[in-house]
């Protein structure tokens, strides 16, 4: 009888040293995956391009977990980590980063603006249109491009003037994602202007344009 | 029997410590390796071809794993799962992502894998045929050229992937970033808050950097296209400047010199026309040093506050500096007003026609030179001579000898 309630009190014992331990254990292991993905921040800081193209990777696939702390790498003064931290942002999709990347369309670097267009068009979440829509505007024509792309891959209504709009900016490399992004939004307000698109001076512009046209279906 | 119950009691519980404390060994051995463990376990299927479990070195808690091979990565062995012969690599179960860009590297729309990759006997990282480099070259042998060049870009030296993805890409060239080439290169060169400038050079404005570098190689500093001269770069472009100096007697300094930098930045400035310093453009200015900081960085600034001189300048009658008479006053004509920037026919590069007034009116300039002075004669007031070494008297009655001329 002793022998059975030693055992049980043995086997108790056991369980709960085990549950302490393994509660112990558990902040260790979380500790040591946040400073993983602490240590691939800091690799987006380095000089090698390489380097640094790997860490966004290994973050991307980190996944939700990494959404925080790649949100509080926005707040990085060096630019190459703020642009690290958006591109995997926007690997992961996750919807906690649509509104500081929102905001990061307002950085003072271009290439940090652009990859955040780029990041908001692939979560696709509706707040981002109306940001993306006064990204068209931006005096840099990666940013500007990127809207009209990020646009097309959200296919709100309401970008579709600002887009159509877009297909007479001053950079063919604009006009022709503008045109691309009404091909995928598939709005008949578009066919009239990427008509007019088809003699633009520009190849790449005029292809886009033709491809589009087919993609939309004529009003009827 | 107390000894016994006793001793069996003492021995149950030792038991149970010694069980709780290799519990807690064993939390301690849990503890010391879970960072190790961790890593481990984000690697597996993370990192192709990432060491087994029992070679990893336990690297500085927070290191990436990959940062963590780098110094060993010979011992990082490439293993691929089992596939077997005739099996496709792009499927909707492996790899279906490959070939979907724009631009497709040509073996990888081909379906060649294994014109890069070999899958059973290389053991180098993602089983590469050969190192990064010679793996490029051995297909790509026209870009061997670049090797010959004086300035290569760094990249180039090591691997092509730093700008070129090797599959595929939306851009062309297969580059990494796009869709202009400045998103590319400020992905290394993060030097563009340097460039937030008022003005900005046209390559600069539409983010066009190979406009004027070359992003392999080049013979000439800065990757620049054109040399040795810098002035040969900006012809390149701005072809009315050698039409210009080609067509003209006398040069400035600096272009005789093939050099544009001294005056214009090249990749933009606060100041209109790129200018390095300041400059005053109109035909009157109320002198202030300040505004004359691009000229005075080479010519001599006490020209123009030192009403007498015997050395400053030749411009002078007698003693009177004649630079001062003109430029420091509250109406001050500027140095444009006379001289040309960058080549004229005239002799101290004294211009032939100025434009004047908001219609720009372009009064005749007719300078003459002596050896000891000279005339200045436009078309707006009477001919006006200079004598260093005899001072003339001012020319009162002299009538103007040229009629207006009209801007074209």
């Amino acid at each position: 009888m002793s022998k059975n309630k030693m055992t049980i009190s043995h086997v108790l014992c056991r369980i709960t040293i085990g549950i302490l331990v393994t509660f112990c254990c558990m902040p260790v292991i979380g500790y040591s995956q946040s400073d993983e993905i602490q240590g691939l921040i800091q690799a987006l800081e380095d000089k090698n391009v390489n380097v640094r193209r790997r860490a966004i990777r290994t973050l991307e696939k980190a996944g939700p977990s990494a959404v925080e702390p790649l949100i509080a790498a926005l707040k990085s003064e060096i630019s190459r980590v703020r642009a690290g931290a958006i591109e995997a942002l926007g690997e992961i999709k996750d919807a906690r980063a649509v509104e500081p990347l929102i905001a990061a369309l307002q950085d003072k670097i271009s290439n940090v603006r652009a990859g955040a267009a780029e990041a908001l068009g692939k979560i696709k979440d509706l707040r981002a249109v109306e940001p993306l829509i006064a990204a068209l505007k931006d005096k840099n024509m990666d940013v500007r491009s990127w809207a009209a792309k990020a646009l097309g891959e959200i296919k709100d209504s309401r970008a579709v003037e600002p887009i159509i709009t877009a297909l007479q900016d001053k950079n063919a490399h604009v006009r022709s994602w503008a045109a691309e992004a009404l091909g995928r939004m598939k709005d008949a307000r578009a066919v009239e202007p990427l008509t007019a698109a088809l003699e633009d001076e520009n190849a790449d512009v005029r292809n886009s344009a033709a491809r589009a046209l087919a993609k939309i279906e004529p009003a009827t | 029997m107390k000894n016994s119950k006793g001793g069996k009691r003492g021995s149950v519980s030792s038991g149970f410590f010694q069980n709780s404390q290799m519990i807690i060994v064993a939390g301690f051995l849990l503890l010391v390796f879970s960072p190790v463990l961790s890593c481990a376990q984000e690697s597996q299927g993370r990192v192709r071809g990432s060491l087994p479990q029992t070679e990893i070195s336990s690297p500085p808690a927070g290191t990436p794993l990959f940062l963590a091979q780098k110094s060993s990565a010979e011992k990082a062995l490439f293993s691929h799962p089992a596939i077997q012969e005739g099996e496709p690599c792009v499927s909707a179960k492996c790899h279906a992502e490959r070939g979907t860009a724009s631009y497709v590297h040509t073996p990888v729309a081909q379906g060649s894998c294994v014109s890069c990759h070999d899958l059973t006997a290389s053991k180098a990282r993602f089983g590469l045929k050969k190192p990064d480099l010679d793996l490029c070259l051995s297909c790509h042998e026209d870009q061997k050229a670049f090797y010959k060049q004086e300035v290569i870009h760094p990249p180039v030296k090591t691997d092509c992937i730093s700008c070129h993805n090797p599959h595929e890409s939306p851009y062309k060239f297969q580059l990494e970033s796009g869709p202009s080439s400045a998103r590319l290169c400020f992905t290394c060169h993060d030097e563009e808050d340097k460039m937030e400038y008022t003005y900005l050079h046209g390559p600069v404005e539409s983010e066009d950097c190979l406009a004027c570098h070359n992003p392999h190689a080049s013979s000439y500093k800065h990757l620049v296209r054109q040399g040795p001269q810098e002035i040969q770069l900006c012809e390149s472009c701005h072809q009315e400047i050698p039409k210009k100096i080609e067509n003209s007697a006398h040069k400035h300094g600096v272009i005789n010199k093939g050099l544009c930098s001294p005056c214009h930045a090249f990749h933009g400035s606060n100041l209109t026309k790129h200018w390095t310093r300041r400059f005053p453009d109109k035909f009157y200015n109320p002198y202030d040093p300040k505004l004359y900081s691009l000229c005075f960085q080479c010519h001599e600034k006490r020209q123009a506050f030192l009403s007498r001189s015997t050395t400053l300048t030749n411009f002078r009658n007698g003693k009177r500096n004649l630079h001062y008479l003109h430029v420091t006053r509250k109406k001050g004509r500027t140095c444009i007003a006379c001289h040309g920037v960058h080549a004229t026919n005239q002799e101290r590069l004294i211009r032939s026609s100025t434009p004047f007034g908001p219609s720009h009116f372009h009064i005749r300039i007719v300078f003459v030179k002596t050896p000891t002075g000279g005339t200045c004669t436009l078309s707006c007031h009477v001919a006006k001579g200079y004598d260093r070494e005899k001072p003339l008297k001012l020319q009162a009655d002299t009538k103007p000898t040229i009629k207006w001329k009209k801007p074209k």
